[in-house]
């Protein structure tokens, strides 16, 4: 099998779980393709001529990286939008941001889908600090070992198992209502 | 995971979120299928292909460092502040400047065919 076949492969089986991924973290199912599609072509770019067992771990870093950068750029962005917003007439200052929908709750294609407590997971998940968030994901939905979703995440396996141990204790708090 | 045991109070939890998570990832709308396959298919593409961005890039690049490079080692040569010592008296040094820029511009000339040539085959 060529090389192309196997990233093709390879690309094929982690779409879809990107894309999930990407959309919890950012809420936004066109922001969540851009990201994939900006992590593809980076994984085909940069890292084809790596070894085939290394594109996933390096796949699953260039995702978290993008998404990363796209919450800078966020924070950044509301933070400008916010200093230039004039005050409202009690003195207060309007903030978009607060005013703006959850987007949380925002997501038909994926609400329309699913049951409740289905969808109170999903919810759940996306409210998680993003390290969390990034460890539950990685370790739960793709399924890679803690050794793994630290090179995923640029940090040390000690810090993938704290940050999964709290991710599921947050979780199990939050959904005792529905899962128990 | 590897380190789950009947006994760990997390187990039935991890479990069923992963079941939960699975059907959402088999439930991607067929509008994002699509676009998700177009987006493979374009980065297959661009790795198969042979003129792709980083070859052309390799390509153009090359001869325009060696370009670059002769062109610097020259100009520091001639207009370096201390000039060669004739070895000796009776020496002819005037066709040394001639010889070499006979030299540098066949190599001009072969490296701008080198940059047509790939860019042609581009």
């Amino acid at each position: 099998m060529s090389a192309a076949a196997q990233m093709n492969r390879f690309l094929a089986d982690v779409e879809k779980r990107a894309f999930r991924m990407a959309q919890v973290a950012v809420k936004d199912a066109d922001e969540a393709l851009d990201i994939v599609q900006d992590t593809m072509f980076t994984l085909v770019r940069k890292y084809a001529n790596k070894p085939n067992d290394e594109w996933r771990p390096l796949f699953y870093r260039i995702l978290q990286n993008r998404i990363t950068d796209w919450h800078r750029r966020n924070t950044v962005r509301s933070r400008v939008f916010t200093f230039f917003t004039p005050t409202t007439d009690e003195g207060e200052t309007f903030d978009p941001i607060e005013q703006a929908p959850d987007r949380a709750s925002a997501a038909p294609d994926i609400r329309a889908q699913l049951d409740g407590a289905v969808e109170e997971l999903v919810v759940a998940v996306g409210r998680l600090p993003t390290r969390q968030q990034q460890a539950f994901l990685l370790r739960v939905l793709e399924g890679l070992s803690v050794a793994d979703t630290a090179r995923a995440m640029k940090c040390s396996d000690g810090s993938v198992k704290t940050h999964y141990s709290r991710a599921v204790h947050s979780l199990r708090e939050v959904l005792k209502e529905h899962w128990s | 995971m590897n380190n789950e045991t009947p006994q760990d109070p997390n187990a039935a939890f991890e479990k069923r979120a992963r079941e939960v998570l699975q059907a959402v990832e088999n439930d991607v709308p067929p509008e994002v299928n699509e676009r998700l396959v177009a987006m493979r298919r374009a980065a297959i593409q661009e790795m198969e292909s042979p003129t792709s961005r980083q070859w052309q890039t390799r390509w153009l690049w090359t001869p325009m460092a060696a370009t670059a490079v002769v062109v610097l080692s020259l100009g520091l040569f001639l207009y370096s502040g201390s000039a060669p010592v004739p070895m000796f008296d009776d020496f002819d040094v005037a066709h040394v400047p001639a010889a070499r820029d006979m030299e540098l511009l066949e190599d001009l000339e072969f490296l701008a065919w080198l940059e047509e040539e790939a860019s042609n085959a581009g």
